[in-house]
């Protein structure tokens, strides 16, 4: 199959030869002015036309067009449009510089793209944030986090209060892909998922796949999260920060050889240990904290070749006395960008993500788990026609996973040292946006995956009880088990008027690895582990329907999308399991399917002074896993029929705007004793049915002023002034039943609530 | 890894508990047992129906139930019963290395269990040591508990440690080890450290030797015991070795006691 999508890409690429004759090339670069920094998503485009091309995540495109005199339109929100005039007799490289307008945009706008790209573009179920025009959304503690803001989205929703971990469409949290310079990042969170580890001073673009999801991604069921870190400045040197409540930030960019190389270098440190000490909280002999670096060094060699270099390190810290506890991510990305022709971009990728968790009770006893990827990537995308896009390629990835290990002293005598595993995952991928009319387009592909989970190791076959009977050595290299998958995605567009689009899709994902977890919202002890002859890889399939409109000249954009998500080997564990250190793991884990469907309305109102969206989800997700709830179908814990939220921002004078969200969810389906007895003294909880009950529903008002401070030369600084929690609603983090202290014999519910009215502040500066 | 992370929730957050009213479903009553047979003493089993998850009254006891103790070596007797759901042996006396089943029937329905009693694990010391970090809240200075004890290298055992403190029994979560975490060689010392003791504490330490199915039965309870927080795994139901249609547990087992005063 792959040898014949090679041959399939080669035979494209000789006809184009034939089919060039007379037409030529208008490609380049597409950047900010002031910064430098690329653009990712302008619009070109021949006026009076609707051919165009739209710049990719390196800020290039590529547009052919007949010989002749043309008027190209070169656009972005929030940008002066430039309209050059090009008399084209031969290829040409323009690269253009756009100035950022000071028209008061309002500070949160999604889509920063030409006003009509949602009717127009064939992508659904896709939504793209800029990091800039995120600020003053208000967050807990005043941490930006975009992670955060993403759960604010229609489909995509909080896997628990306060929490960085998301679940999208009734995905699990480990079936989204999260890659930050295309790094897979496997554990995102800080402070027990509390932060994101995502400084958003250093990121640039933010993309959300949680449907239509194009051939180029995979590896992960439910969705993929596209983030891009800033190239950094380079005109001109700046350093900006801020300091906030948990954690302060300073960023560091500049040109090293004026628009040919720049650097960025971003660090972020809570200080909630510091602040807690002073405040007589935490004992001195406690360390608590966390830290993300993010560096990134690019070079443009020359018209056709660029190289960047960039690195995320975070780490969270918890200490206390001989009690140690700390995890965190390092990515390494490095990548070659190469023009092979003016149409066709090339862009190669090396990279290197570890995650790591380790525990450590003095010399007495240590434990670590983690994962750690290589990975190479070849990807293609070649500017055919103003007609079609196509783009090709493949990666392959190296795992190695460290499940478990726990070594003691002499003291206590013990060890337990889980084999590690290895696994190597491949893909190769082609797709195709094609304009068939001026009414139609298509975008299909296909993606075909592979994984091998390769020794050293043990294959062990299990019995009904679980008992190991049989056992296969493999040695260092050797295959242990292979699966294929086919991956077919496919979305079609169909304008049904000059501001309305149908649109509908299909997306097949497969999901080589699974996460070992027993709780909704991540840990950082959550184990990865491969695929193998006992854990069958999960495949989702997801059809959706779309409508899109807009009304009053692009102002106003209204979208209703609806989807059916079908679930393969999606795992869950026999009751009881021991998750940390269980050699035998692979036996306790129990495969079954799993249904989610929706619709989602969406309403965005994205110029003028008062801006904002509402956004509405109507969902169910179910489970079915043999052993689980007498085999019959059962809310899945990430199962909220309804889900509300509505941020709004007005930009009352140019120093001022303020803005404000409120969400409201049902509440998480969850099990709840239906009876109770008593055993050993002792009164114990009896269940009946897995997922029953559900939590109270759930609803919260933040509200944030955002202050612009004065001006002093190159000098700005603003405020944020936030609250979460506004009317200090005590929403149920958790609800416990336990035998009441007050009235021995008697049993009792007790609600947990995390965060009351939680009011902060944050200054920022740059200069 | 929970106990971390209530810790962090509740010093760095404003969180807060209440207690609050909520509707549950009325399960029909399922069938509670407890029974126990240790070394050299007579069986004995308490049986009862589950209640509302909410209701105040004492359990409903089953009265009339046919209790059937016996042994591997063809010894049985059939228990009296003394109310209150207590059913009572008088003939076998629990012995190391010999596997108890017991039978209850109740109306048409029959019910088996089976438990192996393991012979005691002799205790070498009992030693305290200052715990080497503080707990915020803590005035004076912490004591960890070292216990050190006999083990068969030549068997798979599991144990099962209660700590009685100041003449009440500790209601915390049930400390079970097994000898496949250690290195064998005839001793194990352990040092629970999620209990901590101050300077003047009595306490009286039993070291259970239980059968494995008594293991996994009393982790599942510990399960239970923890769920509900954060970090822990949807609650259910520890499954008893009298089947699926019983709450509760027989076990059998033999154990050893130690007092100390920590200084």
């Amino acid at each position: 199959m792959i040898r014949r999508a090679i041959a399939l890409a080669i035979i494209s690429l000789l006809s184009c030869h034939v089919y060039a004759q007379e037409k030529f090339t208008l490609s380049g670069k597409i950047a900010d002015s002031l910064t430098g920094e690329d653009l990712m998503g302008a619009i070109v485009y021949r006026e009076g036309t609707t051919t165009g091309s739209v710049s990719n995540s390196y800020g290039f495109y590529s547009l052919t067009l007949p010989r002749g005199n043309h008027k190209v339109k070169f656009s972005y929100l929030g940008y002066k449009t430039i309209i050059k005039e090009i008399a084209l007799k031969r290829d040409i490289i323009l690269n253009i510089d756009l100035e950022p307008s000071n028209t008061n945009l309002g500070a949160i706008i999604v889509s920063p793209e030409r006003r009509d790209l949602n009717i127009k573009s064939v992508e659904m179920g896709v939504e793209r944030i800029n990091i800039k025009q995120l600020e003053t959304i208000p967050v807990l503690f005043g941490e930006k986090d975009i992670l955060k803001t993403i759960q604010l989205l229609p489909g995509i929703s909080a896997a628990s209060e306060g929490s960085s971990g998301f679940t999208v469409r009734g995905g699990s949290i480990d079936q989204n892909l999260i890659l930050l310079d295309e790094a897979p990042v496997y554990s995102a969170s800080h402070l027990m998922g509390f932060f994101s580890v995502f400084n958003s001073d250093a990121l640039k673009n933010i993309s959300v796949y949680k449907g239509g999801i194009p051939a180029q991604y995979g590896g992960r069921a439910s969705s993929v999260l596209d983030i891009t870190m800033k190239d950094g400045n380079n005109q001109n040197f700046t350093v900006s920060g801020g300091l906030g409540l948990i954690s302060s930030r300073l960023t560091i960019e500049g040109p090293i050889i004026k628009d040919k190389m720049s650097f960025i270098v971003s660090g972020r440190r809570s200080y909630a240990d510091l602040v807690g000490k002073l405040s007589g909280l935490i004992k001195e002999e406690m360390t608590l904290y966390f830290y993300d670096l993010n560096l990134k060094l690019n070079y443009r060699f020359n018209n056709n070749n660029r190289f960047y270099l960039s690195g995320y390190f975070g780490k969270d810290d918890f200490g206390f006395g001989v009690l140690g506890m700390g995890w965190g991510n390092s990515t390494t990305t490095l990548r070659w960008n190469h023009l092979f022709s003016k149409r066709l971009f090339s862009n190669t990728t090396f990279l290197y993500s570890n995650y790591n968790y380790g525990f450590n009770i003095g010399s007495d006893a240590r434990m670590s788990s983690g994962i750690v990827d290589l990975s190479i990537k070849q990807d293609f995308t070649w500017y055919k026609n103003p007609e079609n896009t196509l783009r090709f390629g493949f990666c392959s990835t190296h795992h190695t996973f460290n499940p478990g290990k726990l070594l003691t002293g002499n003291k206590i005598n013990s060890e337990i040292i889980l084999e590690q595993k290895q696994g190597v995952e491949s893909a190769a991928y082609f797709s195709d946006n094609q304009k068939i009319s001026g009414n139609l387009s298509i975008e299909y592909g296909l993606r075909i995956s592979m994984f091998n989970q390769l020794g050293s190791g043990w294959s062990n076959v299990y019995d009904n009880n679980n008992t190991k009977v049989d056992s296969t050595y493999y040695n260092k290299g050797e295959i242990m088990k292979t699966y294929v998958a086919l991956e077919p995605r496919v979305s079609l567009n169909l304008n049904t008027s000059a501001t309305s689009s149908l649109k509908v899709s299909y997306n097949r994902m497969a999901q080589y690895l699974h996460l070992l977890s027993n709780s909704t919202s991540g840990q950082p002890t959550d184990t990865w582990i491969p695929c193998s002859s006992n854990i069958k890889p999960t495949m989702a399939s997801q059809y959706s329907l779309g409508y899109f409109r807009n009304f009053s000249d692009n102002k106003y954009e209204l979208s209703v999308e609806c989807y059916y998500k079908d679930m393969r080997n999606i795992t869950d564990y026999e009751d009881g399991t021991d998750i940390m250190l269980n050699e035998n793991i692979e036996a306790n884990i129990l495969p079954g399917k799993g249904r989610s469907y929706g619709a989602e309305f969406y309403v965005k109102r994205r110029l003028g002074r008062f801006n904002g969206w509402l956004s509405y989800t109507l969902a169910r997700t179910e489970n079915k896993i043999e052993g689980i709830n007498s085999n019959d179908w059962y809310p899945s814990k990430t199962d909220k029929a309804h889900n509300f939220s509505i941020v709004a921002s007005y930009q009352i004078t140019k120093q001022l705007s303020v803005s404000s969200s409120w969400v409201y969810y049902t509440g998480n389906a969850v099990t709840f004793p239906s009876g109770k007895y008593e055993y050993d003294r002792q009164v114990w909880a009896y269940y009946t049915e897995r997922n029953g009950y559900r939590m109270p529903d759930y609803h919260r008002l933040d509200l944030n002023i955002h202050m612009n401070g004065k001006e002093k030369n190159r000098f700005k600084s603003s405020w944020d002034f936030s609250i979460y929690n506004l009317y200090n609603r005590h929403n149920a983090y958790i609800i416990n039943f336990r035998e009441s202290e007050a009235t021995p014999g008697t049993t009792e519910a007790v609600r947990l609530s995390l965060f009351g009215i939680v009011p902060s502040i944050t200054w920022n500066f740059t200069f | 890894m929970r106990f971390l992370l209530i810790f962090i929730i509740a010093i760095l957050l404003t969180s807060c508990e209440n207690v609050i009213n909520i509707d549950l479903n009325k399960a029909e009553k399922i069938i509670v047992a407890e029974g126990l047979i240790e070394l050299g003493s007579n069986g004995w089993i308490r049986l009862s129906y589950s209640s509302d998850y909410f209701d105040g009254n004492k359990p409903e006891y089953i009265d009339n139930a046919i209790v059937t103790l016996s042994d591997n070596n063809g010894g049985s007797e059939q228990f009296k019963y003394k109310g209150n759901g207590m059913y009572l042996g008088n003939l076998l006396k629990g012995k190391p290395d010999k596997k108890y089943s017991l039978k209850i029937t109740i109306g048409n329905k029959t019910y088996t269990a089976e438990s192996t009693l393991f012979p005691p694990a002799p205790i070498i010391s009992v030693n305290f040591e200052e715990q080497l970090f503080q707990q915020p809240g803590d005035l004076t200075k912490s004591y960890s508990v070292i216990l050190k004890f006999m083990d068969n290298p030549f068997i798979e055992n599991h144990y099962m440690i209660q700590i009685q403190l100041n003449d009440t029994l500790e209601n915390n979560s049930y400390i079970l080890l097994k000898d496949s975490y250690y290195i064998v060689n005839g001793t194990i010392e352990y040092k629970p450290l999620r209990h901590r003791f101050a300077q003047g504490d009595s306490l009286i330490i039993g070291l259970y030797s239980i059968d494995k199915e008594t293991y996994k039965y009393y982790n599942q309870l510990n399960d239970l015991k923890v769920s509900g927080m954060g970090a822990s795994s949807t609650p259910y139901n520890p499954l008893s070795n009298f089947g699926t249609h019983v709450m509760g547990y027989f076990a059998a087992y033999s154990s050893t006691f130690q007092a100390a005063v920590v200084k």
